[in-house]
């Protein structure tokens, strides 16, 4: 049981380090929540994580567990687990001496040692593994050592670095599903940092997203993918990508416009306050290819028309992309649109899930 | 009708006491984009080396426009091979790469200069002609190493897992990209690949492959549809589809499929009208993919096909709830319903298979018999 918080963590790396500065750090995470840290490769998931486990000294800032400042513990005293993308089993040691081992570490009397691996062992259901050696684990049994072996330390919180970035997309998935039940089961907190939007969405109770070592935006999963606060975080959550255009803000007669080469767009009754928001006359239009229609005619003239430039099923729905002069926008229809090559078809975008950012900062505006 | 480009003719290959590819027969038309698509260790890696050259298959016979490859060796065999990391010169301009080929078999210079703007002009290169290759961004990489195939004018394309080593925004950009050139360059193109979803994304037909074994061979909206086995539904589509084990029974005229524990019921008789009599009060797998689940979470009658949330995964414009069946706790069913109210876990719910959608598999055979 732990809560975990980070005061204005800052730490620069300097020269070629695998990883990344952080610049002022603020996470309150509360107990027994699943957070999830989601951001790009080098983005300062990873330092972030080491700053909790005091892998890393610190520059500035302080670290708390449980309301206690652990910014100068030592990492063996602060009783947290760490759970890393290469797992980092030791080969030549059985499942079972694997599991064991932060035990021994610690110098556990060893019926003790015996009874907590039993234990966590019953929980996973890893009996037919604890006299084999890793060699012979798949790698969703890898991954289920590497968890026992967090767990029998019996530690205040886990934290876990893209723990299955090496497995398969099959195994992924129903590795995702059995953490997220395992989770709950323990009433302990997780701290999950992966590159992987899908996999934050689904686990996280919720989301951090970060970016150039800052924290961009902590939020719900669904309220994060609803109300992205900046174009970053738009682009870092939803799958296909959300779609950004650079428009500019026109009057024409009593209509408010956002206008661009390849469409224009009547905002008059949805965002009539974008003047006096908007720094600037030009701004980033953002819009989900799940938010915008498509028709095989014109519905009114604010449709846009625009040709089939690729298509990609997928089964349960198709990503469609289409050109309006040199701009692609994507869009995600139904699996039984039919359609040809260079066609032409109408695109309107849900004006009520229209986004808009700042040309500058890339902040939203609405 | 296109005519056959390539063709595999029950082509075998053997390791020692590994069949790694078992009597394979694929017809390829030209100007096809074709994926070759299953787990490792399907097959589909030698099937590739066998097309490249690489490997010679123990029987059966390769036929490239009408004339048996087998044992030619790759280089005088008219495809060309992209592979993963693209294997071009960091430190040369995109100019040297494409003209690199040429170069070592000394062709006349005018000639080699007329068909590498030819081919830049293909690829949509030109304008990065003098530009270093290790400074492009993936998808003129992706272009380049096309290009610099494309050069000695193959009149197949084999590609593989070019996208794997890409983070997943890209992934998609380029998979687009890359099924746009292909259309516009008109190029029979083999992809081979394990990710189903960029299978389903690239390919005018998709060849499925399982130990060896070729599974099914189908447009991939069909493969989807109407897989042909247990293997080829779970393989396809994410979420992964549903399987539950039931009875199938005749009872007063009606044909009615029942979860092992009676935990629901339904009246398949419309369905299941073609399933032969043998079926009948025997097990039966049903198959129904997340999509064709609905769940009802607000107004509950309070009666059958009960359910509680084990989990909730909101995915943006859409979300995936796992929930087991009342008095079936072992039946985990997903399904992928669109985000309103988040339920919470431990609620209950209705939930409704679309009965126009689901699967029977014989769970003997591993046969789809609808």
């Amino acid at each position: 049981m732990a809560t975990i918080k980070l005061d204005n963590v800052k730490k620069r790396f300097r020269g070629d380090r695998d990883l990344c500065s952080i610049h002022g750090i603020n996470l309150e995470i509360k107990d027994s929540e699943f957070f999830c840290l989601v951001g790009p490769s080098n983005s300062g998931k990873s330092t972030t994580l080491r700053a909790i486990a005091g892998l890393v000294p610190l520059d500035e800032g302080r670290v708390y567990i449980d309301e206690v400042d652990v910014t100068n513990i030592h990492p063996g005293k602060r009783h947290i687990a760490m759970l890393f993308e290469t797992l980092a089993l030791y080969p030549n040691r059985t499942g079972y001496e694997n599991i064991a081992s932060p035990l021994r570490t610690r110098k556990t009397p060893s019926d003790e040692i015996q009874r907590t691996v039993a234990e966590v062992v019953s929980l996973l259901g890893l009996e037919h593994l604890l006299n084999r050696l890793p060699s012979t684990f798949s790698g969703g049994e890898r991954q289920r050592v590497a968890i026992a072996r967090a767990l029998v330390q019996r530690p205040r919180a886990y934290l876990l670095d893209e723990p299955m970035g090496a497995l398969d997309a099959r195994l992924r998935l129903s590795m995702r599903g059995e953490l997220k039940r395992l989770q709950r089961d323990l009433g302990q907190t997780m701290v999950f940092a992966t590159h992987d939007q899908e996999q934050a969405m689904s686990l996280g109770d919720r989301i951090a997203v970060i970016g150039g070592g800052v924290i961009q935006q902590i939020d719900a999963p669904q309220e994060i993918y609803l109300k992205p606060k900046n174009n970053f975080v738009a682009k870092t959550i939803g799958k296909p990508q959300m779609n950004f255009f650079e428009c500019g803000i026109a009057n024409e007669g009593t209509k408010l416009l956002l206008v661009n080469p390849a469409f224009r767009i009547d905002i008059t009754s949805f965002k009539p306050d974008l003047p006096g928001k908007a720094k600037t006359n030009s701004v980033i239009v953002g819009i989900r290819p799940t938010d915008i229609d498509m028709s095989d005619q014109e519905e009114s003239q604010d449709w846009i028309p625009a040709k089939v430039h690729i298509s990609e099923p997928l089964g349960n729905k198709q990503i469609l992309d289409f050109k309006v002069r040199d701009l692609v926008i994507r869009t995600v229809v139904r699996p039984d649109v039919s359609y040809k090559l260079d066609e032409t078809k109408w695109l309107n975008f849900k004006k009520e899930r229209l986004h808009v950012f700042d040309k500058e900062t890339g902040i939203s505006i609405l | 009708m296109s005519r056959i480009k390539l063709k595999l003719d029950r082509i075998t290959k053997v390791f020692g006491d590994l069949i790694a590819v078992n009597d394979l027969c694929v017809d390829i038309f030209d100007n096809e984009f074709v994926c070759i698509l299953g787990p490792s260790g399907c097959g589909k890696t030698t099937t590739l080396n066998m097309l490249s050259g690489l490997e010679v298959p123990t029987s059966g016979n390769i036929i490239l426009d009408d004339k048996v490859i087998n044992k030619l060796p790759p280089q005088k065999r008219d495809i060309g091979l992209i592979f993963q990391d693209y294997a071009l010169f960091e430190n040369m301009n995109v100019y040297e790469n494409l003209a690199f080929s040429m170069r070592v078999k000394r062709k006349p210079r005018d000639e080699v200069d007329s068909k590498v703007r030819e081919v830049a002009q293909a690829v949509e290169v030109s304008h990065i002609l003098k530009k270093n290759y290790g400074s492009l961004n993936p998808g003129e990489m992706q272009r380049v190493a096309i290009g610099r195939t494309m050069i000695s004018e193959p009149s197949v394309f084999l590609l593989d897992e070019p996208l794997d080593n890409l983070d997943a925004d890209m992934r998609v950009t380029m998979r687009a990209e890359l099924k746009r050139l292909q259309k516009d360059l008109g190029k029979t193109m083999i992809y081979v690949t394990h990710d189903q979803e960029e299978a389903m994304s690239l390919a005018d037909r998709i060849v499925v492959m399982e130990q060896g074994l070729l599974q099914q061979m189908d447009t991939p909206q069909d493969i989807y549809n109407h897989p042909v086995n247990r293997f080829v539904a779970g393989f396809i589509g994410t979420p992964p589809m549903n399987f539950i084990t039931c009875k199938l029974e005749s009872i007063s005229g009606k044909l009615m499929l029942s979860s092992l524990k009676g935990s629901f019921s339904m009246d398949i008789s419309e369905v299941g009208r073609h399933l032969y009599e043998g079926t009948i009060q025997k097990e039966m797998i049903l198959g129904i993919r997340p999509e064709n689940v609905s769940v009802n979470i607000d107004d509950l009658n309070g009666e059958k096909r009960g359910a509680r949330i084990l989990r909730v995964e909101p995915l943006g414009p859409e979300m995936v709830l796992e929930v087991a069946l009342e008095g079936d706790p072992d039946n985990v069913i997903r399904a992928l319903v669109d985000p309103g109210r988040i339920p919470s876990v431990g609620e209950r719910i209705e939930i409704i298979f679309h009965q126009d959608k689901i699967h029977m598999i014989d769970p003997l055979s591993e046969e789809v018999l609808i």
